[in-house]
């Protein structure tokens, strides 16, 4: 083969140049995120009418709306809120009046692409400290504005929006948010989502649940199983929430690896608790190894008892390869890839179970963050629901390429009279942004679900049962248990 | 040898029948013929199959934590209600009766019931308290306390307000075993005719009586109203 010239060689290398160089210079973007300004005609109940600014992000109506714009309209509703917008953060009181920045309701003044990020920004609602996908973006009175779904803005401010046509927006502010799944299923929005689950872990009611009968990788929430056997040995004394437990060289092998959480080290060693903690908080792997490794010896032992375990409370579809959810190759010439599975109706069931039986896993899965004293270091919680959700109580996030983002959530609701735990399942999302969006929006329903259909305060008694009493053992137990843990 | 062989067979069948001869004479004369049943008599009816099964049926219901048929029936053992028939001749082989299930009989067996019931689900609440990592006292005064908190009321005041009757009411008892009437002997079988308003219902079944005991038990070919099969047989006391 002859070599090739010196000349075109070195044209090549002039043409890379240029291309580099004019690269540097240009607004050239390589990933393919843009936003698309807009406007948005906004009419409220109480006549209050005007043009909200949106961006859409990526792709055409998936909108965010100016959350200044918005606050100037409902400034004279019923619903008012204050707003301080830095560039990392943002500050929303529900029931503060509004002060304008300028440039409220009037159109964007060019339709340059303002070139901003979709980020998990920091909220404070009320004080609280929330965290929503948004966008935030100067403006030019050097004053920033923030970007927000629809959705988001209507379950912090507690109001109804609703777009009867593409480009308008309808705000009820004297009509509390309602979620309805079977429309938004109707609509095309679990499309591309594995399966959902929505009910009352207490009493096994299911208020919604789409492909929830199909096994799908679950990731992480695998986790739940082997939190759930851990608890079994400790209610039978084979092990001790205080018991140092010495890391495998397994262990220490995961925890150097990719899939690695908590750094570990050789000789190091932590308490049962610890490691649940490490388990269900940051989502450790290694320390869901070691748990398995010292329950049964070995992890295929401890795998072994997972899948009886699973049979035993009847989910009929779950099969597990590990203990942490993480992809299990065969030792095939050409292996296959296996990752544990569960139908969203296999892991409703068996977070009702892990619920009625070991509440006391809300006490560690409702923690933003949480010290391991054995490793002074301080672990947070992956659940993002956590944040934004006051009745959120856990339980644990899960993803994998295969699997998708997942996301099992429990929520204490009360109706006055008893509390329940209720369940929300989601399985395969396609990201953590919409994990925690159906997510959210499920959790909503939940509670709304409840609410509608808690008895009322004093209703009469039903035939020769006085009302409110349990009829049914487990029932009856679950109310003794949450009155000894409210004493204890 | 075989004449040896024959006559031991034969002693031996010999032996049986002369037995059998003795029985069926002492039958005769002194069990079958006993053809007055004047009296006041008394049966116990054995609720401790029901009521543990009742029992049992509710508390399986429990995550994690159960307990066996056997074991429940053991805790309920005893479980009786006494039902009274008084027989009174007024013909040669006939006369009235009148039958009612006690009352106080039925109060305390339902009483003893919740009772092996509450305890028995006692101890299944402190083996859930000790899973759910409850820390506190979980002997059964203790869960008794924290029932007594929870729904204003002890536990077997609460066991007999929301969960199923362990025990048939009394009304469908004193239905099912109550009544009075006439009834007649013939032979071994005795046939009651209770008459309650319009409604005349007719009972028939097989007694044997011995002295101060009264066996009465099922007569296939009769139509028995009401299910009685599981209590038979049913073995009466002479007061």
């Amino acid at each position: 083969m002859k070599p090739m010239p010196k000349t075109i060689l070195r044209k090549i290398n002039v043409f890379l140049l240029s291309v580099i160089l004019a690269c540097t210079m240009l607004p050239v973007h390589a990933d393919a995120a843009y936003e698309i300004p807009g406007i948005c005609q906004v009419q409220t109940d109480t006549g209050a009418a005007g043009t909200v600014k949106t961006m859409d992000y990526n792709y055409d109506r998936n909108t965010y709306f100016s959350l200044r714009d918005i606050a100037m309209l409902l400034s004279s509703t019923g619903k008012p809120f204050s707003l301080e917008v830095t560039k990392n953060t943002v500050a929303l009181n529900p029931g503060n009046a509004y002060t304008p920045a300028g440039g409220e309701n009037t159109p964007w003044e060019n339709s340059e692409n303002p070139d901003i990020a979709l980020r998990r920004n920091e909220f404070k609602v009320s004080g609280e400290t929330v965290y929503y996908y948004t966008l935030i973006t100067a403006l030019p009175s050097g004053s920033y504005d923030c970007f927000m779904m629809a959705a988001d803005l209507a379950m912090i401010l507690d109001v109804n929006i609703t777009a009867p046509n593409p480009g308008f927006l309808q705000i009820d502010t004297q009509t509390p948010f309602r979620v309805s799944p079977s429309d938004l299923e109707n609509a095309g929005y679990f499309y591309g989502v594995n399966g959902v689950l929505a009910g009352d872990a207490t009493t096994g009611e299911i208020y919604y649940q789409y492909q929830s009968d199909t096994p799908y990788p679950i990731a992480s929430t695998s986790k739940l199983m082997t939190c759930l056997l851990a608890m079994d040995a400790v209610s039978s004394g084979q092990i001790a929430l205080e018991q140092q437990v010495t890391v495998s060289d397994a262990a220490i092998a995961l925890s150097a690896s990719s899939d690695g959480v908590i750094p570990l080290e050789a000789g190091q060693q932590l308490t049962v608790q610890e490691l649940l903690v490490g388990a269900l908080l940051p989502s450790s792997n290694e320390c869901a190894l070691s748990l398995a490794e010292t329950i049964a010896g070995s992890e295929d032992a401890f795998v072994q008892m997972m899948n009886q375990k699973a049979a035993e409370l009847g989910l009929s579809q779950a099969v597990f390869y590990n203990c942490n959810g993480l992809p299990v190759y065969t030792g095939d010439a050409i292996p296959s890839k296996r990752q544990n599975r569960m139908s969203a109706q296999d892991m409703f069931r068996l977070v009702s179970y892990l619920l009625k039986v070991y509440p006391q896993i809300t006490d560690i899965t409702s923690m933003k963050s949480a010290a391991l004293p054995s490793l002074d270091l301080e672990v947070k919680n992956t659940n993002p629901i956590l944040h934004n959700l006051p009745e959120a109580t856990g339980l644990k996030t899960g993803t994998t390429n295969k699997s998708g983002a997942c996301l099992v959530t429990s929520l204490a609701a009360d109706d006055g009279t008893t509390t329940h735990d209720l369940a929300v399942i989601v399985l395969g999302t396609e990201d953590s942004i919409e994990r925690g969006r159906v997510s959210a929006l499920l959790a909503r329903y939940a509670l709304q679900t409840f609410c509608d259909s808690a008895p009322e305060a004093g209703s009469p008694e039903t035939g020769t049962v006085p009302a409110n009493m349990p009829t049914h053992a487990e029932a009856a137990v679950d109310r003794i248990l949450r009155t000894a843990r409210a004493g204890g | 040898m075989k004449k040896i062989m024959k006559n031991a067979i034969f002693t031996i069948l010999f032996s049986v029948l002369i037995i059998l001869a003795l029985f069926l004479a002492y039958l005769f004369l002194y069990a079958s013929n006993d053809r007055n049943l004047s009296g006041k008599w008394t049966a116990d009816l054995d609720m401790t199959g029901q009521a543990a099964v009742t029992a049992l049926g509710w508390l399986q219901d429990m995550e994690a934590v159960s307990v066996s048929l056997q074991d429940m029936e053991a805790r309920m053992q005893g479980l009786t209600v006494k039902l009274d028939l008084t027989l009174e001749q007024t013909a040669r082989s006939g006369g009235t009766f009148v039958s009612t299930v006690q009352q106080e009989s039925y109060a305390a067996c339902s009483q003893a019931a919740y009772e092996a019931f509450a305890a028995v689900f006692r101890e299944l609440v402190a083996d859930r308290l000790r899973m759910a990592g409850y820390t506190g006292n979980t002997d059964a005064e203790a869960v008794e306390a924290l029932v007594v908190q929870t729904f204003g009321m002890p536990t077997v005041s609460y066991l007999m307000t929301c969960v199923p009757d362990l025990l048939p009411p009394l009304e469908d008892l004193q239905t099912q075993y109550g009544g009075s009437g006439t009834y007649e002997t013939a032979e071994d079988i005795l046939t009651r005719q209770s008459d309650s308003g319009s409604l005349i219902r007719t009972r028939t079944e097989r007694f044997i009586r011995k002295d101060t005991t009264l066996i009465l038990t099922e007569e296939t070919a009769s139509a028995t109203p009401g299910n009685l099969a599981g209590h038979y047989p049913m073995i009466y006391t002479l007061e």
